[in-house]
């Protein structure tokens, strides 16, 4: 993941890790407009609609499923270390984000956070910590 | 920890590329092993002895 997954130096791990988002990238986007426009045209109620949610909800799923594929398969120790840091910095300021704003909703001063904002501050902060410790690594 | 990693791979004139793929891993964990910022495991750090034929301590060290 800190290094172009398309060079040739790029580990098979990385490799599959890249397709493997890709795909799924492809399925969420793919899953999200065909449910979209069915619920917009259809107006599922109860059991469907619940079906309907959890397809595109599978689909973000299975990128995290990637990723732990990706930690299993790395070879690479110091790579993996530099991931898996990431993934706590993510979690951290997901954790961070949804207390703060959990005490403000329960004081009531706010309504609640638009869908999806957890997994966008999720994989922003994964992006940013990547980013921060190839610049750190790179400066040497 | 303190290492002689960059000393050792300069005497052979080899690249931090070629003593990362010799071991296996990526350029920048020779750099971070090098500069000091990653420790490595205790199977790479055997790797790294059997690959310069020095014993772990030679090329290791806790000061």
């Amino acid at each position: 993941m800190f290094c172009n997954p398309f060079s040739k130096n790029a580990s098979p791990a990385k490799r599959r890790y890249t397709q493997g988002v890709a795909l799924t990238m492809a399925g969420y986007l793919f899953a999200v407009l065909g449910t979209s426009i069915y619920v917009h045209n259809h107006h599922p109620i109860g059991v469907m609609l619940y079906l309907l949610s959890a397809i595109p909800s599978f689909c973000i799923l299975c990128m995290l499923i990637v990723v732990v594929v990706y930690l299993r398969d790395e070879k690479d120790e110091y790579v993996r270390m530099l991931t898996v840091r990431s993934l706590l910095a993510g979690t951290f300021i997901v954790l961070a984000l949804g207390t703060f704003t959990d005490f403000l909703r329960s004081y009531g001063q706010l309504p609640g956070l638009p869908p999806f904002t957890e997994w966008i501050a999720f994989w922003f902060s994964f992006a940013i910590a990547q980013a921060a410790q190839r610049r750190s690594n790179s400066n040497d | 920890m303190t290492n002689k990693l960059k000393v050792l791979r300069a005497e052979r004139n080899w690249s931090q590329q070629h003593l990362a793929d010799q071991l296996e891993v990526s350029r920048q964990s020779v750099n971070a092993i090098e500069t000091g910022k990653y420790d490595p495991s205790l199977p790479l750090a055997f790797r790294i002895a059997r690959l310069f034929a020095l014993p772990i301590e030679s090329i290791f060290s806790d000061s």
